[in-house]
């Protein structure tokens, strides 16, 4: 609108040029003073608040727009009930720790359970990481005052160009105004400018129709109704300020008059900031870590590695009747009978893989009869090769009536009859005894056969391998307890093939099973596992030690003492580290502690059941092993300096032992660099 | 001076304050119309103008909340893995990007072993699979523990990594191991993390 008016200026007709240059500067003046009317106002909205507890302040970045734009000043009173905050622009002390201690003017969205609230920019796509408590909140925006706050940021960017056009315009309003009323004083016939006001007033208000030309009087008209409240307003300030005009020192005036405007200008930069910062997140969420139940090797997964024809490990929980193979090739067992419901099949035992995890198995109730438990191929298995294949079971029995563990046979289900064309071989069994064989046939029984025991309600690893590096082998627990010389077995129908079992089968003509039957074993089975190729020893030790680990071989350190220190050994007091050496610059000294010998002492992992020899060199001292082996050597028969003792001493299953030196009671001896062989 | 001219002299004079006024309170009631009193609808994203959008494509798409193939289960000390994602900025405001851990559970006490190791490399294609990741320009961010990753924005200060306005694609590589120190009492153990890329 008051540019509108600018335009309309110049093109009002005027009756002479002095009048024009008159009229021009009326119009200037008229610019002049609504500017800075308006930059007045604004400051006043902005700062008169305060007197009732608002605040100003001025935003800062831009995450509001487009409701709340940079430079904008945000008047916010004292409100700290969350209801009420919810949903509205809220200006509060930033929570985040990145911005301590400064100002954010962000919006209310939420109202968490803990009493905190979510709080969020209007332009952010999400809401701000840190919730808001309400010790935090300053106040509501009540009002919002555009732009004023500006050249505090100007001020803060060095826009220093914005400033100063600001600061000129203020500058060249005041000249403008200035000019204006230097035409009065040049005019005799001026009134009392104390009356001028009102009589503009009352001339708008009251005779608009007085006016002389149309374009002049829709303009007073606009002014005289629509703005006469507001004018009317701030009378008496403008009343004060044209009685100050009226004094003669008329430059000291104008002179105030600018620094007033610009002071009060300034005013604006003093107005505190508040950020609505920018910002947003992305998250991914979830990311799990998860450690095995054993940081040991895992079994299935070096079985795996070996290239597995089929791989039951009967972790199956039985509610349907297959057996699941793991070896990737998708050869699934059946159980037989179903073991849904069934009281021979008992699944979800413990296994035999102790340590690992899962760790399952079934425990069958076997019996010599052809109905008895067993878990069979579901499709019929190719001939397998007669000279190379390997087979594993684990199992755990106390079971006196023995039974097939694992075989191939001709016949998927029931007797394979011998009688009439039936083939069975490639199988482990056991015998009454708890006796394992091995067992191919061609034409006759070839066996390997471990000594008996093996039902002794423990879990064992039996390993069946043949082939052309080691022949035809029995491993029971990673030890070789049967070999021979042979590779040969049944060769089955090209055609037909036959079905790999495990738990029962037929034995008829082999050791002192003679019956037609199946032959049931009664107990629990695990990881029944095929290979076509042969294992090597390092294979099943591999496999073994996944399940029984065995120690660390840690062996003596710092047997010579030249690492300066006496660690790891162990001193009793007044003994340790010494230089008197029987070679290099270290040894350790055995110095008597009160009455009692000085001793030091050195735990070891060896080998367990394993004969070594310990060697030293010892002046007046003792050398032994005690714990795990009993050994000792005593010091060597001169007495006045080092002599070379030695002993042997054999370990027991743990291969743990302690070493000690011990020098004399009252005494003091030396021993220096004792290795163990 | 003609009698005619002083008076409007005077009705101009007269007026000039009330525009300004006027002008003035139309400002204050129309910013403060606009900014307060609209607050129904202000739940949610309704006003969201896309000024600034951080999505991230770990699950393979684009999201702003994503579930990467992160982590593992049945790890064992030396278990390793990487994984690769982008972060993409399409906004038109410029700021650093930074990683923090929004989330840490860490009831197992697993976090400790849990190393990591975090680059960032500018890039214009997407990155969701550890063979894109570029070969040059990678800045080293952490390398750390789960647990020792700064919580938030704040913390994260020295993983800066300046993003211009428009949209620019970040390539993040987090390489985590479970340290190969990690004893048997960590043995059947669990963690899990919530990672956040900001930008402000």
């Amino acid at each position: 609108m008051v540019t509108e008016i600018a335009i309309e200026a110049p093109a009002m007709p005027e009756p002479a040029r002095h009048d024009f240059g008159s009229s021009a500067r009326l119009w200037c003046g008229f610019l002049g003073r609504a500017w800075l009317w308006f930059l007045g106002g604004c400051l006043v909205v902005t700062f008169a608040p305060m007197a009732f507890g608002w605040r100003p302040y001025v935003v800062e970045s831009g995450s509001m727009q487009p409701r709340i734009n940079v430079g904008d000043v945000i008047l916010a009173s004292p409100e700290h009930d969350p209801g009420r905050l919810l949903g509205h622009v809220t200006v509060f002390n930033d929570p985040d720790p990145s911005h301590a201690g400064t100002v954010k003017s962000h919006r209310v969205i939420r109202l968490n359970p803990d009493g905190t609230m979510t709080t969020k920019g209007d332009a952010n796509p999400t809401p701000d990481p840190v919730a808001l408590p309400k010790s935090d909140v300053i106040g509501i925006g009540r009002l919002l005052v555009r732009w004023i706050g500006l050249p505090m940021t100007w001020l803060q960017r060095g826009a220093w160009v914005y400033l100063a056009l600001l600061l000129g315009s203020v500058w060249l309003a005041a000249v403008f105004v200035v000019r204006d009323r230097d035409e009065d004083d040049e005019s005799p016939n001026d009134e009392d400018p104390d009356d001028e006001f009102a009589d503009g007033e009352w001339d708008g208000l009251a005779e608009p129709e007085k006016a002389a030309e149309p374009s002049r009087r829709r303009t007073t008209e606009d002014f005289g109704t629509a703005f006469a409240v507001a004018a009317r307003e701030p009378r008496s300030l403008r009343r004060a300020h044209h009685r100050r005009r009226l004094t003669p020192r008329q430059r000291l005036r104008k002179a105030t008059a600018r620094l007033v405007v610009v002071t009060s200008g300034s005013a604006a930069l003093l107005i505190p900031t508040s950020q609505a910062a920018f910002s947003a997140t992305t998250s991914v969420v979830g990311a799990s870590w998860t450690t095995a139940a054993t940081f040991g090797p895992d079994y299935t997964t070096d079985v795996k590695s070996l290239n597995p024809y089929l791989y039951w490990k009967l972790d199956d929980a039985g509610t349907t009747s297959v057996a699941v193979d793991y070896s990737g090739n998708n050869r699934n067992g059946q159980y037989t009978p179903a073991p849904s419901g069934s009281t021979q099949w008992a699944m979800l035992q413990t296994g035999g893989l102790t340590g690992q995890s899962p760790n399952l198995a079934v425990t069958a109730a076997g019996g010599a009869n052809n109905s008895t438990t067993c878990v069979y191929t579901n499709a019929a298995a190719q001939n397998p090769a007669v000279n190379t294949y390997s087979e594993i079971i684990w199992f755990k029995t106390t079971s006196t009536q023995g039974g097939k563990l694992i075989g191939f046979e001709s016949s998927q289900t029931g007797v394979s009859n011998s009688n009439s064309g039936g083939q069975y071989d490639r199988h482990i069994y056991m015998d009454g005894t708890g006796a394992l064989s091995f067992g191919a046939w061609t034409g006759a029984a070839t066996t390997v056969t471990s000594g008996p025991g093996y039902n002794d309600g423990a879990w064992h690893m039996a390993v069946a391998t043949m082939g052309s590096a080691g022949g035809m082998r029995l491993y029971v627990d990673d030890v070789l307890v049967g070999s021979r010389g042979f590779v040969d077995s049944q060769n089955y129908d090209a055609l037909n093939g036959g079905w790999w079992r495990v738990g029962c089968g037929n034995l008829s003509g082999w050791g002192g099973y003679t019956t037609q039957t199946n032959y049931g074993f009664a107990g629990s089975l695990d990881e029944a596992t095929v290979y076509t190729s042969e294992l090597s020893a390092s294979n099943v030790d591999k496999l073994w030690i996944d399940i029984n680990p065995r120690p660390v071989i840690t062996g003596l350190q710092n047997g010579n003492f030249e690492t300066g220190s006496i660690s790891p050994w162990t001193c009793t007091t007044g003994s340790g580290i010494s230089t008197n050496a029987h070679s290099g610059t270290y040894a350790a000294v055995l110095a008597s502690n009160g009455s009692k010998a000085g001793e030091c002492d050195q735990t070891v992992t060896l080998l367990p059941n394993h004969a070594y020899t310990l060697t030293a060199w010892s002046w007046r001292a003792t050398v032994g092993v005690t714990g795990g082996a009993t050994g000792s050597a005593p010091p060597s028969s001169n007495g006045n300096k080092y002599g070379q003792v030695n002993f042997t001493f054999t370990t027991d299953s743990t291969g743990v032992v302690t070493v000690y030196a011990q020098g004399q009671a009252g005494g003091t001896g030396y021993v220096d660099d004792i290795t163990i062989n | 001076m003609s009698k005619q001219l002083g008076r409007r002299r005077r009705i101009v004079r007269a007026v000039a304050p009330a525009v300004g006024l006027l002008a003035a309170g139309l400002l204050v009631w129309q910013g403060s119309y606009a900014a307060f009193s609209a607050t129904t609808s202000a739940t949610g994203n309704t006003w969201t103008t896309g000024n600034l959008v951080l999505e991230n494509n770990g699950g393979g798409t684009y999201a702003t909340t994503t579930s990467a193939d992160f982590g593992g289960t049945n790890l064992k000390p030396g278990s390793t893995n990487s994984v690769c994602l982008t972060v993409k900025s399409g906004g038109s405001v410029a700021g650093d990007l930074r990683m923090y851990v929004s989330k840490l559970t860490n009831t197992d006490g697993l976090a400790p072993k849990i190393d990591i190791t975090v680059q960032a490399a500018s890039t214009t294609t997407d990155v969701s699979k550890c063979s894109d990741f570029p070969t040059s320009g990678v800045s080293n961010l952490y390398s750390t523990t789960l647990d020792a990753l700064p919580a938030d924005y704040a913390g994260a200060t020295a993983s800066d990594v300046a993003v211009a306005s428009g949209s620019v694609l970040e390539a993040y590589k987090i390489t985590w191991t479970l340290d190969s120190s990690t004893d048997k009492t960590f043995m059947n153990k669990s963690a899990s993390a919530d990672l956040t890329w900001e930008i402000q």
